[in-house]
């Protein structure tokens, strides 16, 4: 038996905060006795409202959620393009019912969910995304797009062509690539390995699998903005384990680990320069006498 | 001494020769990212007797309007009793709890009794303001920290002094262990006692003020002290600094 237990966090950054730009930079995460979904999203900063944009594809992303959990798809590849689908009707409602451009939408959609049944993460655009074992050791895998140039789910249906120019207009040309770096459980940074995605991959989403059986070895589960790999002096992967180093799990966990962990940055005189953001699912895994508590921490959590 | 009855509570000890106890809810179960440390510290000495209702009044108001505060999620509320009849001179009410967990009516009529270790008190009240802050902050929270003795008189038996409550407080105010500390003493019916409470200012390094008589009104205002200077010291939590907006008088 495991409880899950989801929180949040986002913190805008030194270039937008001192240019007067807001935060374009959202989180949001939730779960019930069943499943857990922790998501961010990154707007675009050379697009327009896209504050606006980052907030309403977090929501559509929850609100698809919950619409799929009541009809759930036998398979967890269709439970994502079912979310993926009524994600799609929901931004497209949004943005009609707001009035707002294309432009306004320009924001990554990078989610984990996790179920009693297996789960997976889900990339759109770029991020970070990190898997904390109950060893101590960690996985993470970076995100990157070409030329800093990434996919956003807004560019479907209105864009494409464009985006997919961009790129060269090849298809199966690779312009996404994952960086996986292993800590082992004494700290140390292993070798690191680069897998590419071809640009027809990218615009799909990126879905990774986590099997039933690795959920039981996970401690954790995070989601990052690029911002985590933009601190100034600090490389991405030293970011992340100082992220995840969390101190408990009780209520805003990930949001006390986050500002005190940017704290100590900037007492080092490093800020996170771009806007940054975190959503993770902690795994409580329950021994036979904690199973009578099972439920009464996680109820209510639901947000959105 | 903390009454160890509650298993969400745990029990620390303030450093230094008394070996004072107190108890706070386990940090494992605290959710929020930033908490105020509010101790709240009554003389319940035989010379109260008189206005010990009233006195006991003061304190349900002043915690039942903390619940009011817009920042009432962000504290963390501890009681004591001080005379010299109590066992080591001290009797926690409630450990360091957040407000949701505390009902004042259900606080204890004071009864009392003994002679005045004002300054054990205070330094108690001070050390377990740093001891269980400081486990907040090893642990990601961000915590500051206000205590408030109210008091009728002079100090007659405590082996703390001036100089080791002013060294404790110093302590809370370098930031290491806990963002900032406030300290405030205030007196009641201090006619024979001004001068000599008045140390707790010039020798220990809290604030002091005089409430003037025990008198109802006088005690409902300070009710409304108490809880508006926990707000305003839980509103510059994040600030790096204790807040500036404690009023002069009451």
């Amino acid at each position: 038996m495991r409880n899950l237990h989801a929180d949040h966090y986002f913190q805008i950054g030194s270039a937008h905060y001192a240019h007067g730009l807001p935060c374009q930079d959202y989180a949001l995460s939730g779960g019930n006795e069943r499943s857990a979904v922790a998501v961010v999203s990154d707007g675009c900063s050379t697009g327009r409202h896209t504050d606006v944009g980052s907030r309403i594809q977090a929501l559509s992303l929850l609100g698809a959620m919950k619409s799929v959990a009541e009809n759930p798809r036998e398979g967890l590849l269709d439970m994502s393009v079912a979310i993926q689908d009524r994600k799609k009707e929901l931004l497209h409602d949004a943005r009609m019912l707001l009035g707002l451009s294309s432009s306004d939408m320009l924001a990554t959609c990078v989610y984990a969910y996790l179920s009693e049944t297996g789960g997976f993460v889900h990339v759109e655009g770029d991020g970070v995304v990190a898997k904390k074992f109950t060893d101590g050791s960690l996985v993470a895998s970076h995100y990157e797009w070409a030329d800093n140039t990434p996919f956003y789910p807004a560019y479907t249906g209105l864009d494409l062509e464009e985006f997919v120019k961009t790129h060269g207009g090849d298809l199966s040309a690779m312009r996404l690539s994952r960086t996986d770096v292993f800590i082992d459980t004494l700290g140390k940074v292993g070798e690191s390995r680069i897998v590419e995605f071809n640009l027809r991959d990218g615009l799909l989403g990126i879905f990774e699998e986590i099997t039933n059986e690795e959920i039981e070895t996970l401690e954790s589960v995070a989601v990052f903005s690029d911002g985590a790999a933009q601190i100034e002096g600090v490389e991405w992967i030293d970011a992340v384990v100082e992220l995840m180093s969390f101190k408990n799990f009780a209520g805003e966990f990930a949001k006390r680990r986050m500002i005190r962990a940017l704290k100590n940055y900037e007492r080092k005189s490093s800020k996170p320069v771009d806007d940054v953001s975190m959503a993770v699912i902690h795994i409580e895994h329950l021994h036979e006498e904690d199973e009578d508590h099972v439920g009464t921490d996680i109820a209510g959590q639901l947000e959105g | 001494m903390p009454r160890l009855k509650d298993a969400t509570m745990q029990t620390g000890t303030v450093r230094g020769l008394q070996a004072f106890k107190f108890s706070g809810t386990k940090i494992g179960e605290l959710g929020a990212t930033e908490y105020t440390l509010v101790t709240i510290a009554v003389d319940t000495t035989g010379s109260v007797m008189g206005f010990d209702k009233e006195l006991r009044d003061c304190l349900i108001t002043a915690v039942d309007s903390c619940k009011k505060s817009p920042r009432s999620m962000n504290l963390l509320v501890r009681v004591i009793f001080f005379n010299s009849a109590l066992p080591n001179g001290i009797d926690e009410i409630h450990g360091f709890k957040p407000l949701g967990d505390i009902d004042p009516s259900s606080y204890p009529d004071i009864v009392p009794d003994g002679l005045t270790p004002l300054y054990d008190a205070c330094f108690s009240a001070v050390g377990a303001t740093l001891a269980y802050g400081k486990q907040l902050m090893d642990q990601d929270f961000l915590a500051n920290g206000i205590v408030i003795v109210i008091t009728d008189g002079g100090d007659n038996v405590s082996s703390a002094t001036t100089t080791m409550i002013k060294k404790e407080i110093e302590r809370g105010t370098k930031g290491e262990e806990i963002e900032s500390l406030i300290a405030i003493a205030v007196g009641v019916n201090t006619k024979f006692c001004a001068t000599e409470l008045a140390k707790l200012e010039t020798e220990a390094g809290m604030k002091y003020i005089d409430a003037g008589d025990a008198t109802k009104s006088k005690l409902a205002k300070l009710a409304g002290f108490v809880s508006q200077s926990v707000s305003s010291q839980s509103q510059s939590l994040g600030t790096g600094g204790p807040s500036q907006n404690i009023a002069a008088t009451i």
